[in-house]
């Protein structure tokens, strides 16, 4: 073998390589149940803030931005890596369901605000939303771990 | 032997499993290359550096319980030689795989 040039068996060897490095990536899908109720936390505190006036809104995007950033220290020190949900390949029709999903949710939710409903209605949407963006990273998760593993 | 456009920056087994951690994820930190790519720190410093050298790769330091820390992440020239390197492996094997099913 030389720089330029590999024989077949050899570029079969190197793909084995790759595919025993993409198998120990996937070990960052195996998020623990917790992982995936912090990131519907983070989802739900955000259309959770939209069903009411700004001090609360500002109060819910605080507290959801700090616990994302708990979530990207947390998965640097527990994996040594950092991998963007918005990233290529075939999570990314997932993260674009979930963002669509997310964005109805946002607009529900601006909609009964500006109709005054009763305080409970947006504890329901933001309810939702948790439910919604648990499943979601559920399903982010297994998309990505069967990719890395194919 | 066939001639195929493989990337000499990517030759190295251990530099290929960095580059497949690069290409699959944001950034990595320096201990868990090393772990995956299953070398020292001074050869997983010098695959680094000649990625670096290459414009493949992006180095930075940032503090993680209370330690500086060196995450690696792909540029985009690393992520474009990466794709090409694996299409060039995997034109190799189907051509051997079609060859030996021709005969």
């Amino acid at each position: 073998m030389n720089r330029e040039t590999m024989s077949p068996v050899e570029a079969r060897a190197a793909l084995d390589k790759v595919g025993a490095a993409r198998a120990r990536i996937a070990d960052v899908g195996l998020c623990p149940p917790w992982r995936h109720a912090a990131f519907g936390a983070v989802m739900s505190l955000l259309i959770l803030g939209l069903g009411f006036p700004l001090a609360v809104q500002v109060a819910c995007l605080c507290l959801a931005m700090g616990l994302m950033a708990l979530i990207v220290v947390h998965d640097r020190r527990r994996y040594g890596m950092f991998i963007n949900g918005y990233r290529r390949g075939a999570t990314r029709p997932v993260t674009a369901a979930l963002l669509v999903a997310m964005m109805a949710l946002i607009v529900v939710q601006i909609r009964l605000r500006e109709q005054s409903v009763e305080t409970w209605v947006p504890i329901v949407v933001a309810s939702v939303a948790f439910i919604v963006a648990v499943g979601g990273s559920v399903w982010w998760a297994r998309v990505f771990r069967r990719e890395m593993t194919r | 032997m066939t001639p195929v456009a493989l990337d000499p920056q990517l030759h190295a087994p251990a530099r290929l499993q960095i580059a497949t951690v690069l290409a699959n994820v944001d950034s990595a930190e320096f201990s868990r290359l090393r772990e995956i790519a299953g070398v020292s720190d001074s050869v997983l410093s010098k695959h680094l550096s000649a990625l670096v050298e290459a414009g493949y790769v992006r180095l930075t330091k940032s503090a993680l319980d209370g330690r500086q820390r060196t995450w690696a992440s792909f540029t985009r020239a690393g992520r474009q030689a990466f794709a090409a390197h694996m299409r060039a492996l995997q034109a190799l094997v189907a051509s051997a795989e079609q060859a030996i099913a021709a005969e």
